[in-house]
């Protein structure tokens, strides 16, 4: 039962076969191209991919390569020029614009380089506002606050705004608010990209262990190798299109290697 | 369904955290609201001053029988009223003007001659000290004037009147027997009113056992207007019914032209006050746009986003309208201050109804959601990635073209309705009230058309600032071309606060100037004396002296001439009219100018018998010189062939002049209200002196032509300063406008001046860049401003024409229109003192991080 690392490049048209109802993302054909004529750039050349529920996936590539692009298409926040995005069996491009809102606000926790927390809400207050917006009770949307932020150990500083946090505790106070809604998807944007190394480490622990304990889906983006190398599987991005795969399974928790074993 | 108590802490800190842009947005509306509140509160107190001064003192009256004229009639026509169908009494009543001699010297006085036992049926008296009339001579009066006069219980008081027979000009002292609370009939004009008992009245005012008027209260489910059309056709001739009321429709006349300025300067108030909320909202979603981002990523909808921002609006709004509301009030009192001593009455303190409430209600956040609709729908509608991934200031945006379009769709528009004005598609009664709203689509069309040729503008204001300011200039001449639409709507709150000014004060300017000119051409006289200083409208307190008190002044060394006016109400083609009997000398010049026409020629007609009318009212009426004019008199509706037109102020030009005889014959004159002296040439001075002297001995009111000048600029200066005042505001509300763009200007310049700081730059050129962009600001929103304050300052004088019935000369103030613009330039610059000095003090190593 070793761990071996196994190469893949992926070829257009190849797929990555999961069992449907375990695939919380799929990517077909996507393609992304900004501009017109002497301007155009293609950002995404056609990526397939899939992810499963539970998976961490790390994407890497250097900048321009397409890997953020990759991450707002999946979240919503933008439009394919080409292909296809499904998020928990929900085809994104079937969507008007306010059920992909909703769908964002339901099934997809953001997690941003620059924490994009709202300065004049207190820690606790950002926490809750996705559920707030959703049309949660004031009193419910403030426990879940509570225990999403006990989930990312804050709650000491959750009266704090965010300019008496650190960074770090910023970071940690944006996991905590993509965590609230219980999402399918937590998409990360170089969330260690404005840390020092520490409070970097710290974060990626944190993801880490949501992925083991709680099988949260993430998908993130990073520059940073060793980060990378605590995810499940990493894609590596050139000009728009994956060039790379791996399967990282010396980093499963001690209990998903068991569970392994016993499939086997 | 979203709860809004997070959303709404949201909002408020968001608001708290920029202080001076809430300021701002709340000025806009309390201005506007304000504006409108005061002025409605004020038009609507000064309408219904005189009505229900006249109302309070007929008490329970709904109607009363009153000739044409000031002669009397015979009391027997009570048993025919009191026959018809629907009255329940009918007393009768002398009521005249007279003037009371006091400690202080003579007081205008309303006099009621009632008839004690049955005037119960009509008035009710709450009696402070002393009684009651009965058939006694005595006299009622309301406590506070009484005291005011220097007149107590019991003492001895009297009363000018017209008739030589009851001993010369003063009339036998009569007995206070009572004093009245401020109550009922007894707050006419603040209690300028006399009651006595019929008798008396009619023996000191040569009434002869006639009485001027019935009062005539209705049966309980009686209607008026049905009993008025019974009782008319039993009415000898030149006798009518009105309603009491009516008696001050002609106050309202009198005030037409001020009210029409009023109203215009309140719409513009509310237009100015929609764009500065304008301005600062934008600015306020521009800063923002990060934060909509993170919502709208976190899973608000469009709608969402938006009505988060209406909501804030709202808000605004409510606070404004309730700020605006309490502003308006404090503004109407002060107002009430200005427009009293410009009738010459005690106006009533300020009635409050619903509507300010309502206005206020609905003005407030009315105008904060529709100066913020489109702002928050675009807020709600942008792409979130854009902004998310944004960093430092947003890419300049293409702006939008569709609202310069509408501006001049609406300046089209205006010139249409001016247009229609000139060529008179409109009828005349509609034309006044077309005024406001004209020049508020004006003001509004010229704001939002101005980008349309902000790049020419901006290239003059770089032609300009450049060489004055250098390279300074060319810095701040980009960051304005980097934000074409903040710098529009900056340019145009500056606009407003400029062409505001010049279209208010050239227009009051003119009107002035044309009041003075009548005051010198018509007023051909070098004294007037009277009883009392007349109220504006004339229906109040001219009160008749005797005929032979002519005679006296014409034996006065100096005295070349003495004429005599009387002022008496009477209705020409339904509307309600001052004549004017007057005496003419065939051997002088007529006592007014004429508009046109041979004076020798109008002369010789008009001592034939033929009338003058006042330009206003010839133009209300539809009439021209040669046409008939019918007028109401005690001996039934008289066709009069209209001789020559004259400009005339008083009572707003609802006046026809008569010769002094024709007046007696068709009207009765008692005595006489105004006399007139022409002193031999050289004379005057000496003349001053000797005719004060006489009237002093008298208790007569005598004022030179040069008094009488001083008042009249005394009451218009009232005015002039409200109007400056209200211009002044929209000055205050334009300059925070500025601050607040400079301000947002430097903000987004942060890490530029870092730059330029470290490099090359020292403080006080930073200063100077800021500077540069306020006297671009000021260059790129003067120019346009002053042509726009000229053109709405020609337009509102086109809206005088149909209510004065002429022209009034159009000059342009040179000095005015310098000083408007150095005004403007000079508050432009203050503006940016304050973010030129935040621009200056940036630590440079910060900015440079700044993103």
């Amino acid at each position: 039962m070793a761990g071996a690392l196994r190469r893949n490049s992926q070829k257009r048209g190849e797929e990555t076969v999961s069992p449907a109802a375990d695939r919380a993302v799929q990517v077909r054909g996507l393609t992304k191209v900004f501009g017109t004529g002497v301007a155009r750039v293609t950002a995404l050349g056609g990526i397939d991919l899939d992810v499963t529920r539970g998976e961490f996936v790390a994407v890497m590539g250097a900048s321009g390569s397409g890997k953020s692009t990759l991450l707002h298409l999946i979240g919503g926040l933008d439009v394919p020029t080409g292909g296809s995005v499904h998020v928990g069996g929900e085809d994104l491009s079937k969507l008007d614009d306010d059920r992909l809102t909703q769908l964002r606000r339901r099934r997809i926790g953001f997690i941003f380089q620059a924490y994009n927390l709202l300065d004049v809400l207190t820690a606790e207050e950002n926490v809750a506002l996705p559920l707030i917006i959703d049309g949660v009770a004031e009193r419910e949307a403030q426990e879940r606050s509570l225990r999403a932020l006990e989930l990312v150990d804050i709650t000491d500083r959750r009266q704090h705004v965010p300019g008496e946090l650190s960074g770090g505790e910023q970071q940690r106070v944006a996991i905590a608010r993509a965590l609230v809604t219980n999402p399918l998807l937590l998409l990360a944007d170089e969330p260690t990209g404005n840390l020092d190394s520490a409070a970097s480490d710290q974060v990626m622990t944190l993801l880490r262990s949501l992925a083991d304990e709680r099988r949260q889906t993430i998908l993130m983006v990073t520059h940073n190798a060793s980060h990378a190398a605590m995810a499940d599987r990493l894609l590596r991005l050139c000009d728009g299109r994956i060039v790379e795969q791996q399967t990282l399974p010396q980093r499963r928790s001690f209990g998903k290697v068991l569970e392994d074993l016993e499939a086997w | 369904m979203p709860h809004f108590s997070t959303l709404w802490k949201y909002s408020a800190r968001e608001v708290r955290r920029r202080p001076g842009r809430s300021i701002l947005t709340l000025l806009g509306i309390v201005f506007g609201v304000a504006a409108i509140v005061a002025i409605t509160i004020t038009t609507s107190t000064t309408h219904t001053a005189f009505r229900s001064m006249f109302e309070a003192v007929a008490g329970r009256a709904a109607l009363e029988v009153v000739p044409s004229g000031q002669g009397g009639f015979d009391a027997h026509v009570l048993a025919a009223v009191r026959a018809v169908d629907g009255v329940q009494a009918a007393v009768p009543v002398v009521q005249t003007p007279a003037v009371l001699l006091g400690a202080r010297g003579g007081a205008g006085v309303l006099v009621l001659g009632i008839d004690p036992r049955a005037d119960q049926q009509v008035r009710t008296y709450e009696l402070r000290e002393g009684r009651l009339l009965d058939d006694t001579d005595g006299l009622l009066l309301e406590a506070g004037f009484a005291q005011a006069q220097g007149v107590s219980l019991g003492q001895r008081v009297r009363l000018m009147t017209p008739a030589a027979e009851s001993g010369g000009i003063l009339a036998a002292p009569l007995p206070v027997v009572g004093l009245l609370e401020l109550d009922g009939a007894a707050t006419f004009n603040g209690g300028a009113v006399a009651f006595m008992p019929l008798a008396t009245a009619q023996r000191s005012f040569g009434f002869h056992e006639r009485i001027n008027s019935i009062q005539i209260v209705l049966a309980e489910g009686a209607d008026a207007a049905t009993v008025q059309a019974l009782l008319q056709p039993n009415l000898p001739a030149g006798l009518s019914v009105q309603a009491p009321a009516s008696r001050g429709e002609l106050a309202q006349d009198s005030l037409l032209s001020t009210e029409l300025g009023l109203g215009s300067l309140s719409v513009v108030s509310l237009v100015a006050g929609a764009f500065v909320i304008l301005n600062a909202f934008l600015m306020n979603l521009g800063e923002r746009r990060r934060q909509f981002a993170i919502l709208r990523a976190l899973g608000a909808t469009r709608r969402q986003v938006t009505r988060l921002l209406l909501r804030e609006a709202a808000f605004f709004g409510v606070t404004g309208a309730a700020l605006g509301l309490a502003l308006g009030l404090g503004i109407s009192v002060l107002q009430r201050g200005i427009m009293g001593p410009l009738l010459g009455v005690t106006l009533p303190r300020p009635r409050l109804t619903l509507t300010p409430f309502f206005l206020a209600a609905l003005l407030g956040p009315g105008m904060a959601l529709a100066a913020t609709y489109y702002p928050a729908r675009r807020a709600g509608r942008r792409a979130p990635l854009e902004d998310l991934l944004q960093k430092g200031p947003a890419r300049q945006e293409r702006p939008r073209r569709w609202p310069s379009y509408a501006g001049l769709a609406l300046l089209s528009l205006v010139f249409v309705t001016v247009l229609g004005i000139l060529e008179g598609w409109f009828p005349l009664a509609v034309v006044p009230s077309l005024l406001a709203p004209a020049v508020g689509c004006g003001l509004a069309g010229c704001v939002l058309a101005l980008p349309l040729i902000m790049r020419p503008l901006a290239r003059l204001a770089g032609w300009l600032v450049r060489p004055a300011l250098g390279m300074e200039g060319r810095l701040a001449l980009r960051q304005l071309e980097r934000h074409p639409t903040r710098t529009a709507l900056t340019a145009g709150v500056l606009f407003i606060g400029v062409a505001v000014s010049i279209a208010f004060g050239q227009s009051l300017l003119n009107s002035v100037r044309d009041i003075e000119r009548w005051c010198d051409e018509n007023l051909r006289l070098d004294f007037i004396v009277r009883g009392v200083m007349a109220d504006t409208s004339l229906v109040v307190t001219p009160a008749p002296l005797p005929e032979t008190l002519a005679e006296e002044l014409a034996r006065l060394d100096g005295v070349a001439f003495v004429g005599k006016v009387n002022f008496i109400p009477a209705r020409v083609h339904g509307r309600q009219v001052i004549v004017l009997p007057v005496s003419v000398d065939s051997g002088r010049d007529m006592p007014f100018s004429l508009v046109a026409g041979h004076e020798a020629e109008v002369k010789r007609r008009f001592l034939q018998g033929e009338v003058v009318v006042a330009t206003a009212l010839a133009h209300r009426v539809g009439l021209q010189v040669g046409d008939e004019i019918t007028v109401a008199t005690r001996l039934g509706p008289r066709g009069l062939r209209i001789a020559a037109l004259t400009s005339e102020y008083t009572v707003g030009g609802m006046v026809l002049y008569m010769n002094w005889d024709q007046g007696k014959e068709l009207f009765v004159t008692r005595g006489v209200h105004a006399l007139t002296v022409k002193a031999r040439p050289g004379t005057a001075p000496g003349l001053d002196g000797t005719l004060r002297r006489f009237c002093g001995d008298r208790g007569l009111f005598c004022q030179s032509f040069a008094d009488f000048r001083g008042l009249l600029e005394r009451m218009i200066s009232g005015v002039v300063n409200l109007y400056w005042g209200l211009v002044g505001l929209v000055f205050v509300v334009a300059s925070l406008g500025v601050v607040n763009t400079l301000t947002m200007n430097v903000l987004e310049q942060t890490r530029e001046l870092g730059i330029l700081r470290a490099i090359a730059l020292k403080r006080r050129q930073v200063r100077k860049m800021i500077l540069a962009q306020a006297l671009a600001l000021s260059v790129m929103s003067l120019l346009p401003g002053m042509l726009a304050g000229v053109l709405l300052a020609y337009l509102m004088n086109l809206g005088v024409h149909p209510v004065l019935g002429q022209w009034i000369a159009f000059h342009l103030d040179v000095p005015f229109l310098a000083g408007c613009f150095v005004t403007a330039l000079a508050i432009a610059v203050l503006a940016a003192w304050f973010p030129a000095r935040r621009a200056a003090r940036l630590q440079v190593v910060q900015a440079l991080h700044y993103e």
